[in-house]
């Protein structure tokens, strides 16, 4: 059965309200659902059960790739297609390759950081469909929404309206496609 | 036994002074910080206009200043032989200096969970980054031919070079623009949320058109937010040891010689220090005013205030402890060029400089000791001015100072600056205000969410203390 | 975070009452193993010589000096920044600091020594070097054995004032009323005069007992090298202690996961911190590559000692540093634990290479009867040192009552909560 919205979204006033909500929810057996907050609340993504360490693989590989770009780097450019005697010091002088590797260490992990969060959030994303719920606006400010998606196996238009009106929000409202 | 007892006494918590005023709201949060960038463009503070205008005056001295270097060269500094840096390398120590302030704020304050660098962070983000600006044009400008400056970069060329890796100055090239480049991205992935809640609260379209791309379509999902927080936290991670590793490696760029006065083993460290010192000085320079002007006192407290004193007040303890054990170890060693070193800095011929900086530096940071002091906001802006230009002259003494009187005294000469030299750092501060003052009007300079999680966890506070 | 719940220990906690003794226990084992090291030291000293005695003594006694004056330097970072990590062992640092007083008495040796003008340790002591060496003898005026145990005694003397009032003003906070806040902000102003005092004098020490035993070579940064080493050993020791003390009770109830990683975190720090100061000072000097300097270096690259070298840049510094990355590992009580005792090996081997070297190159000291009187002496000292430590910590409550910042109600309830 296809539904032709997006999903049922709920708004709360309180931050305790949506972290409740949405352990209620994941109790209930949901599993396809957001929550959107004005600010980063913990308890929310862990009532979800969310966890991805993606970020922290792809900054760890991104390190990594830049500590071996700075040392082939430096190796080359003053060892094999430069070499040059600079006061008697050792064409390969460690020491004074490590200030470089350390800081293409850093730079490869901080980009990789920023990327991974902006592309495995999808951003830039234009259009969304949470944005046509009303009041929308306000979960940038000071409201708390709590959005079952109708993909959801479990996702039945009145029982999960009822189930979310039971957790006392200010409103639950359909979003369109 | 031991927990029994003291099990039973109730009440005895310190209530600690919040780091946000009273009868603040997640909305009244946003509205306040958001509403100063908001306004019509008609309605701009007039001080903010005037401001703008005298350092747009300012901008253009500065521009004038280059222009004339460009078309005449270095020589129309007052650098010579022996003294090759003058106050080019001064100024561009002492401006990434008071950047470190900023990513010390941003990153290492958030390692420590010190919630109250919430206010503040932004505000210092972007000081660093117009501060990395202005320093990062001087070592440029020295080159002799500029426009060549990318002769820095290692990349195959015809010439069949490449950049000298066992110099100090190639680590230079690398270190200040990873600095300035994370800075910047820390600065932008900061601003999405904030840019998402400017785009849901500007009324008129061009700024909601705007605000939304810049937001990159941000909705605030949860989970974008966990991700957010992990990237966040690990750029902090890397921030720190960044920032102790960028003025560390400038350290170097005199440490790493043999010039007299320039190789204490103490340098790194003792460097990070000042630059830090110098840093929380600008903060609070900057920091006293703009909060009266916007009225941000609910935001940026007194205590906000007290502790970036403190930390002034230690971090300058720090540094004075470098020019002291400098000192001892010098009478320690009992070796002859140490000692003549010694008396050539006290009582030579920039010894007035030396002396000033430990005024300047040392004397004048004393009274932060007391709570009062560090809570009189014309006094911390006194003493913000003396550790300006402390820091300043310290760059002096070590560059000038040292450079003038090398170890061959016939080659000994003075270092007089032009009017040039005056003129060249007057207008870097063109820049700095302009940039400064652009992003008050622009972008919201207290982080909203931020602060929205600082007034989550008071609620929390207040709540369990109800609750007991 | 997430995983505050979850207790550190598998088995019930045992109760507060079975601590005491657990401490008598720390104290009968240090006297018997402080026997036991007097006599091996009396041993080696007649296989050796006992010249080899003194050198070994003074090297071990840096480490357990050092881990009190670490343990000093966490009673003033408490009171002057607070925090729920430094309030769990708030008593055991003002223990491990107060034991500065065996520390003291285990010193007197060496000031009788220097006090004889007895030239084992310090070649600035032998006549016939000051009249052949003319560096040794224009630092006559400070380098003379007056001015050594007057300084040395003094700043012993400093450390040990402020252990004391700290330790017996917290005592005293135990019982002292509700809402009282001027014990606490005593303290507080008393730190922060303390953390000067610290920094200025332990630089003065690291100069006079360990830079001075090559009296031609001078480094700025050294005072700092020991004082990050006091912190690195401290924070290593602190963990090794909190997994003991995390099954007894009221320990148990208020050291979680949180509180674990905060110790992981800042022994990370110091791992760092550590590897920063130490090359700092290698590439400075390794590039100005001046004769004043470089010897302390090739000491430590030439002659097998180049093998120690490099064990503890991958074993004092990247290893550690590596696994510390994990927050799983720092979250992992058994596997934390087993790094940070890692480091606190680490650490004796590094204070070993840090002196041991100049002995070793410069005055002909042989190897292998140097290590032999290391250890001894760290089982006398270690001894030594436990046994105040034991002794102290039965005489006072396990955690501070009316702490300001901290309320072990409240921490409890967090943790339940949570």
């Amino acid at each position: 059965m296809s539904i032709p919205i997006y999903g049922l979204m709920a708004e709360f006033e309180k931050p305790d309200q949506l972290i409740h909500a949405t352990e209620a929810a994941h109790a209930a057996g949901y599993r396809r659902m957001d929550a959107y907050t004005p600010f980063p609340i913990e308890e929310v993504s862990e009532a979800m059960h969310f966890h991805d360490d993606l970020v922290r693989r792809i900054v760890l590989v991104a390190a990594i790739s830049g500590m071996i770009t700075a040392l082939t780097l430096q190796v080359l450019g003053s060892a094999v297609d430069y070499p040059l005697n600079i006061g008697g010091r050792p064409l390969l002088s460690w020491p004074a390759f490590l200030p470089i590797t350390f800081e293409l260490t850093i730079l490869f992990a901080g980009i990789a950081a920023v990327l991974s969060v902006i592309v495995l959030n999808g951003l830039p994303q234009p259009y969304h469909p949470a944005f046509n719920a009303p009041n929308f606006e306000r979960a940038s400010i000071d409201r708390f929404f709590l959005c079952i998606e109708s993909n959801d196996p479990q996702f039945d238009l009145s029982a999960t309206r009822k189930f979310l009106e039971e957790l006392h929000p200010v409103q639950v409202s359909e979003v369109e496609q | 036994m031991a927990m029994s007892e003291p099990l039973g006494r109730a009440g005895n918590i310190e209530r600690k002074e919040p780091y946000i005023g009273p009868g603040e709201t997640y909305e009244s949060i946003t509205n306040n910080i958001s509403d100063i960038v908001l306004v019509h463009p008609k309605d701009t503070p007039r001080g903010w206009i005037f401001g703008f205008a005298i350092a747009v005056l300012v901008l253009f001295i500065f521009l004038y200043a280059i222009t004339d270097l460009l078309i005449r060269g270095v020589g129309v500094w007052g650098i010579n032989i022996p003294v090759a840096w003058g106050f080019d390398i001064i100024n561009f120590v002492w401006w990434i200096g008071i950047g470190h302030a900023g990513t010390l704020i941003s990153a290492i304050l958030l390692l420590f969970a010190q919630d109250w660098r919430n206010s503040i962070n932004r505000f210092a983000e972007a000081m660093t980054l117009f501060a990395v600006a202005c320093a990062g044009l001087f070592p440029i400008l020295h080159l002799g031919r500029p426009w060549f400056f990318y002769w820095l970069a290692p990349y195959p060329n015809t010439f069949g070079m490449w950049p000298q890796f066992r110099s100090a100055l190639t680590w230079d090239v690398f270190a200040i623009s990873t600095y300035a480049f994370i800075s910047l991205l820390f600065w932008l992935i900061g601003l999405i949320p904030d840019f998402a809640k400017m785009r849901d609260r500007s009324t008129h379209p061009v700024p909601k058109f705007f605000y939304g791309a810049a937001s990159l379509g941000w909705r605030g999902s949860a989970r974008h937010w966990n991700r957010y927080e992990i990237a966040y936290i690990l750029l902090a991670g890397l921030s720190t040891p960044l920032v102790v590793s960028v003025h560390s490696i400038i350290s170097l760029d005199f440490a790493i010689s043999v010039v007299p006065g320039w190789n204490p083993t103490v340098f790194p460290p003792y460097f990070v220090a000042g630059a830090v010192f110098a840093g929380f000085a600008m903060v609070l320079l900057l920091m006293i005013p703009v909060r009266s002007l916007y009225g941000l006192q609910q935001y940026v407290t007194m205590k906000h205030i007290d502790n970036m004193a403190k930390i002034m007040l230690a971090t300058g303890m720090i540094v004075v402890y470098g020019y002291l054990v400098e000192l001892y170890i010098a009478f320690y060693s009992g070796a002859e060029l140490e000692l003549a070193l010694v008396q050539n800095r006290l009582f030579g011929m920039y010894g007035w400089a030396f002396w000033a900086l430990i005024f300047f530096n040392g004397v004048c940071i004393q009274p932060l000791w007391f709570p009062q002091v560090r809570r009189n906001l014309p006094a911390l802006i006194v003493i913000s001015i003396c550790v300006s230009i402390g820091m300043w002259l310290e760059r002096f003494v070590i560059i000038v100072g040292s450079l003038s009187t090398d170890f061959l005294p016939s080659s000994w000469a003075p270092f007089t600056p032009t009017f040039w030299d005056f003129l060249l750092y007057f207008g870097t501060f063109g820049l700095f205000f302009s940039g400064m003052l652009l992003f008050i009007r622009v972008m919201p300079m207290i982080n909203i969410f931020e602060m929205q999680v600082l007034q989550y966890k008071e609620d929390m506070k207040r709540e369990a203390e109800q609750q007991a | 975070m997430s995983a505050t719940s979850s207790s550190l220990i598998e088995t019930p906690p045992r109760p507060e009452s079975e601590l005491p003794a657990l401490f008598a226990k720390v104290q009968t084992y240090g006297m018997i193993a402080a026997g036991l090291g007097l006599v091996l030291l009396l041993v080696a000293g007649f296989l050796t010589s006992w010249t080899e005695v003194w050198r070994g003594y003074l090297i071990a006694y840096f480490f357990w000096f050092g881990l009190s004056m670490g343990s000093l330097g966490i009673v003033f970072l408490y009171h002057l920044a607070g925090g729920r990590w430094g309030f769990i062992v708030r008593r055991p640092m003002e223990a491990g600091a107060v034991a500065l007083v065996a520390m003291l008495v285990m010193f007197l040796p060496i000031v009788g020594l220097v006090l004889t003008s007895n030239p084992a340790v310090y070649v600035w002591l032998d006549p016939a070097k000051i009249a052949s060496d003319p560096i040794i003898a224009a630092k006559g005026w400070y380098l003379n054995p007056g001015a050594w145990s007057s300084r040395a005694l003094f700043s012993l003397g400093v450390f040990i004032g402020f252990a004391f009032i700290l330790r017996q003003s917290s005592l005293r906070q135990d019982s002292a009323p509700d809402g009282d806040f001027s014990l606490a902000s005593r303290m507080r102003q008393l730190s922060g005069l303390g953390v000067l005092f610290y920094v200025v004098l332990m630089t003065m020490i690291a100069v006079d007992w360990a830079m001075s035993i090559e009296p031609h070579w001078f480094s700025a940064i050294y005072g700092v090298l020991f004082i990050v080493g006091q912190g690195l050993s401290v924070f290593a020791f602190i963990i090794v202690m909190v997994s003991v003390l995390v099954r007894f009770q009221p320990f148990a109830a208020i050291i979680n996961k949180d509180r674990l990683d905060e110790y992981g975190k800042l022994m990370l720090a110091f791992v760092v911190l550590w590897a920063y100061v130490n090359y700092g000072q290698y590439i400075i000097i390794w590039s100005g590559n001046i004769h004043e300097f470089t010897p302390w270096y090739l000491n430590r690259l030439g002659e097998g000692w180049i093998v120690l070298s490099v064990f503890l840049m991958l074993f004092h510094f990247a290893v550690p540093f590596a696994l510390l990355l994990s927050r799983l590992l720092k979250r992992n009580l058994r596997l934390l634990t087993l790094v940070a005792g890692w480091v606190l090996v680490v650490r004796l081997l590094e204070i070993f290479w840090l002196i041991a070297p100049d002995f070793v190159n410069s005055f002909g000291s042989p190897l292998i009867a140097l290590i032999m009187t290391y250890i001894a002496a760290h089982i006398l000292l270690g001894g030594v040192w436990f046994m105040a430590f034991g002794w102290v910590l039965q005489r006072q409550p396990v955690l501070a009552a009316n702490d300001l910042r901290n309320d072990p109600r409240a921490m409890k309830g967090q943790v339940a909560h949570a």
